[in-house]
């Protein structure tokens, strides 16, 4: 009897893994670690040699967002984007994954519109703020409408696509079996695409978020993009580098959960 | 008589009211124009809201054939998205190439590449143009950071795709680095990477409209922005025409000719 190639390359592969075991455990933490550390140490030691107004180090963004977030008016700017962002999100969680679990139902239908969708999808959203503007008013209205449009479209795509991956097996189980629609849904359907569903609503956070700012940025006068913009304007370079720190812990923190959701459901429901 | 088969399981419709599924897309898109224009047109909204449409397109046809706006705006915006696409492409390549090489490189920055898009790099924006000035580098400098991540993960996707036994083979052929490099990872991954050069593309054309869009004194993006901020709402529909059109057709064309290359297609 012949060994062939593959098998062996297998067994190697077992024998180094059962070697490298406890390297493999600590390296999955500790290179992300040196790897930030490396990034940290090497801002400062730049900042330190520029010394310059317009490149602060790390310490210095740090105290530029503490200074920050010691005034009200930063406070209320903080809250309102905040505010504005969680209503926004999980309207446009709830809209895209029921639009997307109707539309992915029908396999006609989700050819139909998620060609469309696809193509909307490929378009810089950002030049279609200036409509939102026209219509919706300058404010919360334009800002959250806009923010909705960025979640709401990947969501959409994710569900739908989500449901038209179901397994035909399942379906054709659940049609042996008679289940009632209800149960089809909960038992079959709903399942299967959780995992999809959760890694939705993380893609969607992060784009929603993006909208968010971006629009402020461009138009509001309150919120965190425009504290942004009075930085920029008054060229305090440690309040800028701290209110990016801020909103990048805003962004990644979620995204974490979220992410260790979709793990925890890839490995109850299945991928 | 009604099938007993659930309705989920039933083979696909092949058309609904007589219009197949392509046909139903081209209507939908054709009705929303239509709506526009009449809803434009008949005074519901105010024409600072919104304009006809022929109005709008002619608009945009005057200004492709203006030359102030083509060497201001469009060429600017193009140069930025070609450098920026290059860039991205070739530097997103090489570092998937590295981290496929060494382990280590992976496990430390892979994370990190998992979590980019969750971070809105539009925020440095102004950080960057404190630092770079106003031109076209800021610009181009986060545009291809932004797209050559979406390069990186999907061509070490590939990269890492390769059987182990063609490991082996490199061996025993004794070839070089480059040469494992030429005839055999680079041909595996070939597709992951047309993919993530796809979708590349996409992200350069994103990333360098929004940064027109916010900060940027010329450039499609700005054009944009500029009409809307004086008032001039042809103008705004006519600019946002022509981006749309124009990333539809980039994208559309890269696909096609990207596809050509790519072997599992075949």
């Amino acid at each position: 009897m012949s060994i062939t190639a593959q098998q062996i390359s297998a067994l190697n592969h077992t024998k180094k893994s059962l070697h490298g075991r406890r390297e493999r455990r600590l390296q999955p933490v500790l290179a992300p670690a040196v790897a930030a550390i490396a990034l940290v140490v090497s801002w400062s030691l730049t900042a330190y040699w520029a010394n310059s107004a317009v490149y602060p180090g790390p310490l210095a963004a740090l105290q530029g967002l503490i200074d920050d977030l010691a005034r009200p008016q930063f406070r209320a700017n903080l809250l309102s984007s905040v505010s504005i962002f969680l209503v926004v999100y999980l309207a446009a969680i709830a809209v895209g994954v029921v639009a997307g679990l109707l539309v992915g139902l029908s396999r006609f239908w989700s050819k139909v519109l998620l060609t469309l969708v696809h193509a909307l999808n490929g378009i810089p959203r950002v030049v279609f703020y200036p409509i939102f503007l026209l219509i919706l008013g300058a404010g919360a209205p334009s800002l959250g409408g806009f923010a909705f449009a960025c979640g709401v479209l990947p969501m959409f795509l994710i569900a739908a696509e989500a449901v038209s991956a179901v397994s035909a097996l399942h379906l054709k189980l659940a049609a042996s079996l008679q289940l009632s629609r209800i149960s089809l849904m909960r038992k079959i359907v709903v399942p299967s695409v959780t995992p999809a569903l959760i890694g939705g609503a993380r893609v969607a956070f992060g784009l929603t978020l993006v909208g968010l700012l971006v629009a402020e940025l461009f138009a509001a006068s309150t919120g965190l993009g425009a504290e942004i913009l009075r930085a920029v304007g008054q060229v305090k370079m440690q309040n800028i580098l701290g209110q990016v720190l801020l909103i990048g812990a805003l962004a990644v923190i979620p995204t974490l959960i979220l992410r260790r959701l979709e793990a925890r459901s890839t490995r109850r429901f299945g991928s | 008589m009604k099938s007993v088969v659930p309705h989920y399981i039933q083979r696909q419709r092949r058309s609904v009211l007589g219009m197949s599924a392509p046909l139903w897309s081209a209507f939908l898109v054709i009705l929303a124009i239509v709506m526009v224009d009449l809803i434009a047109r008949f005074g519901l909204v105010s024409r600072l809201e919104l304009v006809p449409v022929d109005e709008f397109v002619t608009r945009a046809i005057d200004l492709l054939a203006d030359t102030s706006f083509v060497r201001n705006d469009l060429f600017r915006s193009l140069t930025s998205i070609a450098v920026s696409f290059v860039a991205a492409s070739l530097g997103g390549i090489a570092i998937a190439y590295f981290m496929t090489q060494f382990r280590l490189l992976q496990e430390a920055l892979g994370p990190y590449f998992d979590l980019f898009y969750a971070i809105p790099l539009f925020a440095l924006y102004p950080v960057v143009v404190v630092l770079l000035g106003g031109g076209q580098l800021p610009i181009i400098l986060l545009a291809s950071t932004f797209s050559s991540v979406v390069v990186i993960t999907n061509a070490s996707v590939g990269f890492r795709a390769l059987p182990p036994i063609t490991k082996k083979l490199a061996v025993s052929l004794q070839l070089s680095r480059l040469q494992q490099f030429r005839l055999l990872l680079l041909p595996a991954a070939l597709p992951d990477i047309l993919t993530g050069l796809k979708l590349g593309m996409s992200y350069t054309i994103i990333a360098v409209l929004a940064g027109e869009f916010i900060l940027s004194p010329q450039g499609l993006g700005h054009a944009v922005a500029n009409a809307y901020k004086t008032f001039d709402t042809a103008g705004l529909y006519a600019g946002i025409t022509i981006i749309a059109v124009f990333s539809l057709l980039t994208n559309f064309a890269l696909s096609i000719f990207l596809s050509k290359f790519d072997w599992r297609r075949r």
